[in-house]
């Protein structure tokens, strides 16, 4: 069996420029493959990683409803809150959970009104864990005595041409009912680096929102802050089979149309790496095609001395995914360091920032996201191809009569 | 030798392996199709997106106040146009001009008892030309009349996603001249749909007369849009009407952002069709590597018989060249009929996935249009690549020693 | 029993359009450790003979038997297993797999049949020695002369102690003292082994070192059994 293994690496290399080059158009067409999957990974990542900056909170705990009505601010109170924090805080990783309440409206200010989602939150749960609490730039955080106060970020600021002091108006959405008008004073400011995505947030006390929009005693988010990005989903099935009655979310599956929108990229990356690949398995099916003419005779040999039909399949098999493993790995490790090159200074993203609200979440850069797992998925799925490639000809070679190979010059 | 007697012999040793040269003939064909499909695609996405840009938020002309800002939607007298119907009609009487019509806009949020969407507010003449899409898109109730009050028409899209019916009352929130947040109570007096699903979800219409007094505008209007007959005519009717106080911008300015985001995809998808050239290139230098090692005593033999060098490499570059040929027309038609196909079929995305972009006019379904430009572009590249590569298996075999040759069995 | 019995054999090709009678009606019997020249111009049949006892082909008509066993219509697999055990194989191209070393080379029949590893060592050893090869074990085909080759060729086709070596035109592509060097060997090796040597060759070097001479014209035998 390692003998078999041993000739067919080495009749790999006989013709070694041949193998060469077609272990050239396999390795082009992995780094493609994985480089595009890497961008849009990033790209995923960067929304995901960024809401939870902004928004703070892995997880979100809500009324059912919610999630589908998520982006438009539905004021669906949750039922039994203290409730869902005592199972919330009961999980490993979780380091914190506080109470929030989203509502949809506007500030204005000297330079303008604008449409913002207003977040309430508890100051004092929140502002150990809070990115935003740590990245004040002018004034405070919020604290739970504060009345009529705001806290905004920098992108917000610019806008209005607002500095801490300023008062500006809020209005918001009340409970079953039209608006609610409020002039606040701005306590803080924050600067997270994302202006686009700061210019639609304002952050006021929980106590107040309750009072101002109809929602005495009530909320309608609980947020979770686990210690590590990236191990929400044992959590989130965790919290799911104890709360049964509620809407379990990260910010992947909060926003559908997000979802939605990687399918299509990923389907598109798989479309197209596929036809990239099945040329490049055209030129491997050519190379063993070449290997098993010249080689006619030789394989009458073999066959003369007893060598069976599948055993010189097995044969060529072996010699077509040797190629197909030589160019998977040169080619999952070029595209690594490429992807991983890239990553380091990112490719140059503002201009779509003004893209739409979710874009706005990518920042500024795109850093294209390694994953290594993905990366020797796909390397494994080259050698599968290489192998399938060479099947045929294998199968040619191993169904000719002894005698015939023999004369066949 | 002449060049009729190589072409004969590249022609033949071409049909002595069919196989191999339907499969190398299919890579190239296959490969090509992918890019002018994907050129295709693109194209077609960007023409589309600039078209419906233009016709319905930019028009061909702007007239706007030299302060305003497009993004800050002022409504500060300061940032206004004071006579609107002065200037439309001078617009008019310029025979370049098909229509003028001045429109207000405001950025506000659009509630229902229990949820808040943020839209811009447009207050229209409802005969202007311009807003024939809106006028004949109309999918249930009635449209605006020029003095209805307390009336809004909103996207079917956005009634099916807050759940609002024709007649129902909504609240609607913007910024006023001062800054503050200004609400008003409206009735939905009917659906409109336009095919932008992200255009759809945020734009509301009102009377003009309407959306000034909400405002507090006055008589004022944010811009004149101005249709042309001609869309090469912009810049001369642009010069024309500029003065003191008033910018004139064609749809090539306003369009900046969107043709600067095509450009920036552009390099991308240079990138990709760089790979896929490439990996075609190698497979045919990898087809004409192994021809070469097929015959290298019949290339002995030439070269015994007086061959010279040249001429034995031009035999095979000839013969890499119509194999790419053949392959190259195989592939515009290929790709031809698949853009053609998807033309008039189109990939549908969905409403959602277009809506995420919701600066960029996309429609739910996704046309390809014909590029005849990169068409030729392409396959000229193709060509150029494809000789280029197989110029070192051409060379190789210029190089055998004729002695040498025939001693190989 | 005899070793092989070839009874009343025909072999036909059809390359086009055109049917050639390779073998017409050939009978012929071959005993344990004979030392036999098939001789004949090109075209007498006598490759195909040579094939068809070694079980690379199949007849039209007729009955190949080995050791009494009726092969002619065994499917491709029993055959290979037969040749395995039983035949070993000498070519006029030599036929040494390029990529293997005169070890290696010498070590696939042994390899194929399952042998263990410290017999095949030894064996493999055992018979580049008696090839006179001992100091080419780990050289690689382009590395040796032809003569050099056709010996790590005999080696090969005795690694499995057959039952006989078919051998198709063995010195034609060796000179003269490198085509007596092989035959003295192959000569030999019939004696001390026991293994039966069939040729097929139109040199007339072979001749006076066969026992038995066959003559073939236009695929039949030309003197006796046919």
């Amino acid at each position: 069996m390692l003998k078999y293994i041993k000739l067919a690496w080495r009749n790999m290399w006989r013709n070694w420029r041949r193998t060469a080059i077609a272990t050239i158009a396999i390795v082009l067409g992995l780094i493609l493959l994985v480089f595009m999957d890497a961008l849009i990974a990033g790209s995923d990542q960067a929304i995901y990683g960024n809401s939870v900056r902004l928004y703070g909170g892995n997880i979100q705990v809500h009324a059912p409803g919610y999630r589908e009505r998520a982006s438009r601010q539905p004021l669906l109170p949750l039922e039994n809150a203290n409730l869902v924090l005592e199972k919330v805080l009961a999980q490993p990783d979780v380091v914190a959970a506080s109470r929030r309440i989203n509502t949809g409206g506007m500030v204005g200010g000297r330079g303008g009104a604008y449409p913002v989602v207003i977040t309430a939150i508890e100051p004092e749960g929140e502002a150990p864990v809070s990115l935003i609490a740590e990245s004040i730039t002018q004034g405070r955080f919020l604290t739970s005595d504060d009345t009529d106060a705001v806290l905004i970020g920098r992108g917000l600021a610019d806008l209005l041409g607002a500095s801490v002091g300023d008062r500006v108006t809020v209005l918001g959405q009340r409970k079953d009912e039209s608006m609610r008008q409020r002039t606040m004073t701005i306590v803080g400011i924050y600067d997270l680096g994302l202006a686009e995505a700061e210019k639609g947030s304002v952050f006021i006390p929980l106590s107040e929102a309750q009072t101002l929009y109809n929602l005495r005693g009530q909320e309608t988010e609980v947020t979770v802050m686990l210690r590590n990005v990236g191990e929400e989903a044992a959590v989130v099935s965790n919290l799911q089979s104890e709360l049964p009655g509620y809407e379990i979310d990260t910010w992947d599956t909060l926003r559908p149309e997000i979802q939605q929108t990687l399918e299509v990229k990923s389907a598109v990356t798989n479309v197209f790496g596929f036809i990239v690949l099945l040329i490049a398995s055209i030129g491997i099916l050519n190379l063993m095609l070449m290997a098993v003419f010249e080689r006619t005779r030789e394989m009458g040999v073999l066959a003369a001395l007893g060598m069976k039909g599948r055993q010189i399949l097995g044969l060529f098999l072996a010699e077509g995914a040797f190629i197909g493993l030589l160019g998977a790995i040169v080619g999952c490790f070029l595209a690594w360091l490429v992807v991983w090159s890239v990553a380091q200074v990112g490719i140059d993203f503002s201009f779509a920032s003004d893209m739409g609200d979710i874009t706005a979440l990518m920042g500024d850069r795109l850093y294209p996201s390694v994953n290594i797992l993905k990366i020797a998925g796909y390397g494994v799925g080259v050698v599968v191809i290489a192998a399938l490639a060479s099947l045929f000809p294998a199968w040619q070679a191993s169904r000719k009569e002894p005698a015939e190979s023999l004369h066949y010059v | 030798m002449a060049f009729g007697k190589l072409w004969v012999i590249a022609y033949r040793d071409l049909g002595r392996n069919r196989r191999r040269t339907v499969l190398t003939m299919i890579a190239v064909a296959l490969g090509l199709a992918i890019l002018i499909l994907m050129s295709g695609f693109i194209g077609g996405v960007m023409d589309g997106s600039l078209r419906e840009s233009i016709r319905l938020q930019t028009g061909h002309v702007q007239l706007r106040a030299d302060s305003y800002e497009i993004e800050k939607m002022s409504l500060q007298w300061a940032d206004l146009i004071d006579d609107s119907s002065a200037l439309v009609a001078q617009a008019e009487t310029m025979s370049a001009v098909q229509d003028a019509t001045p429109v207000l806009w405001a950025s506000g949020i659009l509630s229902t008892i229990q949820e808040t969407s943020g839209v811009q507010v447009t207050g229209i003449m409802p005969d202007g030309q311009f807003h024939q899409p809106i006028r004949e898109g109309m999918v249930a109730g009635q449209y605006l009349t020029p003095d209805a009050r307390g009336e809004i028409l909103i996207s079917k899209r956005l009634a099916d996603i807050m759940d609002i019916g024709v007649g129902q009352r909504v609240s609607l929130a913007v910024g006023n001249d001062e800054g503050q947040p200004e609400e008003g109570v409206f009735t939905v007096r009917g659906l409109f749909y336009t095919g932008i699903a992200g255009y759809d979800e945020r734009t509301v219409f009102m009377p003009l007369s309407q959306a000034q007094a909400f405002t507090g505008a006055g008589d004022r209007a944010s811009a004149i849009v101005i249709m042309l007959h001609n869309p090469d005519d912009a810049a001369a009717v642009a010069a024309a009407l500029q003065s003191p106080g008033i910018t004139a911008l064609t749809w090539e300015d306003m369009n900046a952002v969107l043709r600067q985001l095509a450009q920036t995809g552009m390099s991308f998808y240079y990138l990709m069709y760089g790979i896929v050239i490439l990996v075609v290139a190698v497979i045919i230098a990898n087809t004409l590597l192994m021809a070469v090692f097929e015959r290298v005593r019949e290339i002995g033999i030439l070269a015994a018989l007086g061959m010279k060098r040249r001429q034995i490499m031009g035999m095979f570059l000839l013969e890499s060249a119509s194999l790419a040929l053949v392959g190259i027309v195989f592939g515009i038609l290929l790709g031809s009929a698949a853009v053609a196909y998807l033309a008039r079929v189109g990939i549908y995305i969905g409403e959602d996935v277009s809506a995420i972009a919701s600066n960029i006019p996309i429609t739910a379904t996704m046309y390809t249009e014909f590029v005849p430009g990169d068409m030729v572009a392409l396959s000229i590249a193709m060509l150029v690549v494809i000789v280029l590569a197989s110029m070192y298996p051409a060379w190789f075999a210029a190089r055998l020693q004729p002695v040498k040759a025939l001693h190989s069995n | 029993m005899s070793a092989i019995e070839i009874e009343n054999v025909t072999k036909l090709y059809k390359i086009g359009e055109v049917e050639t009678r390779a073998l017409n009606g050939v009978t012929l019997t071959i005993e344990e450790g004979e030392f036999t020249a098939l001789v004949g111009p090109s075209g007498s049949g006598k490759t195909t003979l040579l094939q068809l006892m070694g079980c690379l082909d199949q007849p039209n008509q007729g009955v190949v038997k080995i050791k009494g066993q009726d092969v002619t219509h065994l499917n491709a697999n029993q055959r290979a297993d037969l040749r395995r055990e039983m035949i070993g194989f000498i070519f006029q191209f030599f036929a040494l797999v390029p990529v293997l070393d005169a070890y290696e080379n010498v070590e696939l029949p042994l390899l194929l049949n399952g042998v263990a590893p410290n017999e095949r060592r030894e064996r493999v050893l055992n018979l580049l020695e008696s090839v006179g090869l001992s100091d080419r074990i780990h050289h690689r085909p382009d590395q040796m002369s032809g003569g050099e080759q056709q010996r790590v060729a005999i080696a090969r086709a005795l690694s499995t102690n057959p039952l006989l070596v078919l051998a198709d035109e063995p010195t034609a592509n060796l000179d003269t003292a490198n085509g007596t060097q092989a035959l003295e060997i192959m000569q030999r090796l019939n004696e001390e082994t026991g293994t039966a040597f069939i040729f097929a060759t139109h040199d007339p070097r072979v001749v006076p070192y066969a026992q038995r001479v066959i003559k073939m014209r236009d695929g039949r035998l030309e003197n006796g059994a046919s």
